[in-house]
């Protein structure tokens, strides 16, 4: 202890000893004019793109169009006291965020300050909201499963450790909700994860704080959140800031989960504060450099390579279709940027399939790399069955006479539409999901009512877990479905449809 | 003649605001007219406002600077 007092005591009078009195000389700028949080300033012709401005030394801003002997800028608080006339200086800074694990289950705006009441936060290290994305050399393949706790995701669209998986669709299509499942989901595991709201509702934004601590998760999460109400410039640094705040916990090797919910209102946004900057407008008045938005965000998720620590950032972007238009500016953008995306479709979700996943427009480029051995074994052709299931059942619609191997698809394609259903916050563990699939797989769900087979689910798996507690532990644990736990689970699987047919005589 | 701000810390006696101008003048080479300006936050010594640059020689800034010295 007094030889910690004594180091820390010689290291400040060091420091102090070093201490030259120096007068500084730097340039400053004027304001000349002030309208929605966008200022025009005279001077600061040394002003670098996107340095952090001082305005008459409280209030701060960031520098996004540089002219000669001119700045545009935009400023980070939207009630301003900034009017023509301010001194505005330099900091040498970039706009920088408060990093480290002292933010587990905080909730805080783009520029750090928390919003939970809760406090200062404690946390002397700070990361620049924009920053390089990794190297080539940095990164290493996805090959690592990130699971989502959500059987028709995990089966079918799996996302690996280091993926961008978009998650797109209309309004009230359950996008958050599977965002927030994935959240819940890495309550348990090496996961930390980081929630952007962007320009959301303070409502939305508190009942997914609420969700998160019902659900256990939000002490492994972060919340960086900008409100409807915030100015245009705190919607847009929010994505980056969340982005740096998982880079921090990437570059320390921890792998983590980015949920950007959602990028159609960030593109608002930045189409606001452009439009106020007087910058040409494009397609749909978005800035010709709106793609680049998106792109340099998305570009810094990634798997770095075990020299670079391992660590790795998912990033699951959400993005609001207007009328399942999925060929709009924004959403194509952000498709051709990702590694795949999970489409939600509203007609899916009004007639009860949640989550209303499109498995025929969702797809995850990394694919199978990306799924645990004992998942692979069980999902096999999943996807197709489900999607000649879905076009057949177009047909028989119309009362069109069906011979006996369609009508055992379209029997086996109900089954498998109820089994992949899931409520809101309930997931799955691997071990379950691979038990339903194994039981879809060998017919165990053909003789059971379409209206039972959530029921019967359930109950099944309850079963299991009862009865093979250890098995189902195993291939969690392992992620692998050996020949031996196979048969216990079988076995198990047999014997409660037994039970259960023998109860109905 | 050249207009130009000059934020001091307290009250200057007067005799310190002409040797503060006649300085910048020697050293910018050009006349200057200083409005002067009290502003406390600046704890100790002045900062000029002259054709778009800061002269800064206030006891904030070198305090400010002895903090970024213990961070690093």
């Amino acid at each position: 202890m007094d030889n910690d007092i004594k180091s820390i005591g010689s290291f400040l009078k060091e420091r102090l000893d070093r201490f030259e009195y120096t007068p500084c000389e730097y340039e400053y700028g004027v304001v000349k004019s002030c309208a929605d949080e966008i200022v025009h300033i005279d001077g600061l012709s040394r002003c670098r793109y996107g340095e952090l401005l001082e305005f008459g030394g409280c209030e701060y801003g960031i520098a996004l169009d540089l002219r000669e002997n001119a700045v545009d800028a935009v400023l980070l608080n939207k009630k301003s006291s900034v009017v023509p006339g301010v001194i505005v200086s330099q900091t040498g800074r970039v706009a920088e965020v408060c990093v480290g694990e002292s933010l587990l289950g905080r909730i805080i705006d783009p520029i750090g300050r928390p919003l939970d009441g809760l406090g200062e936060i404690q946390s002397g290290e700070y990361r620049a909201l924009e920053s390089h994305a990794p190297t080539i050399m940095q990164r290493t393949g996805v090959k690592t499963p990130l699971e989502t706790g959500i059987l028709a995701i995990d089966s079918m669209i799996p996302i690996g450790r280091g993926q961008r998986e978009l998650i797109i669709g209309d309004r009230q299509t359950g996008k958050t909700a599977i965002a927030l499942s994935a959240i819940i989901n890495q309550k348990k595991g090496d996961v930390i994860c980081v929630y952007c709201a962007i320009g959301q509702k303070a409502s939305t934004i508190a009942q997914v704080t609420a969700k998160l601590r019902d659900a256990g998760a939000l002490d492994n999460t972060v919340i960086v959140a900008s409100t409807a109400d915030d100015c245009a410039s705190m919607q847009y640094l929010t994505p980056y800031s969340g982005c740096a705040i998982a880079e921090k916990f990437m570059y320390d090797g921890k792998d983590v989960l980015i949920v950007y919910d959602d990028l159609s209102k960030h593109a608002m946004a930045y189409r606001a504060m452009s439009l106020l900057l007087r910058r040409p407008s494009g397609r749909e008045a978005y800035p010709g450099d709106v793609f680049y938005l998106h792109s340099r965000l998305l570009e810094r998720a990634a798997r770095l390579s075990y020299e670079y620590g391992g660590g790795s950032i998912t990033a699951l972007p959400i993005i609001e279709t207007m009328s399942g238009d999925i060929s709009a500016y924004i959403p194509t953008n952000v498709i051709s940027i990702t590694d795949g995306q999970i489409y939600l479709e509203s007609e899916l979700f009004n007639a009860g399939i949640r989550p209303a996943v499109n498995v025929g427009l969702s797809v995850s480029r990394v694919g199978r790399a990306a799924q645990h051995n004992a998942m692979k074994d069980v999902s096999g052709n999943l996807r197709l069955v489900l999607a000649q299931y879905r076009d057949t059942a177009v047909f028989a619609r119309f009362g069109a006479d069906i011979d006996e191997s369609t009508a055992l698809l379209l029997r086996r394609g109900e089954r498998l539409t109820e089994l992949l259903k899931q409520s809101q916050n309930k997931v799955f563990s691997l071990s379950r999901q691979v038990a339903v699939l194994l039981s879809y797989a060998g017919n165990f769900f053909d003789g059971v009512d379409v209206k039972d087979v959530i029921e019967t689910r359930d109950r099944l798996l309850e079963t299991l877990e009862l009865q093979i507690n250890d098995t189902m532990r195993s291939i969690d644990n392992s992620g692998e479905l050996s020949e031996n736990d196979r048969n216990l689970l079988m076995r198990a699987v047999t014997a409660f449809f037994e039970g259960q047919s023998n109860a109905e005589h | 003649m050249t207009k130009a701000v000059l934020k001091i810390a307290g009250s200057f006696r007067s005799e310190d605001i002409v040797r503060i101008t006649r300085g910048f003048e020697r050293l910018l080479k050009k006349e200057i007219e200083f409005d002067v300006v009290e502003d406390g936050s600046l704890i100790g010594g002045f900062t000029a406002f002259i054709d778009g640059r800061v002269y800064d020689s206030s006891i904030l800034l070198q305090l400010e600077r002895i903090r970024q010295g213990f961070r690093e």
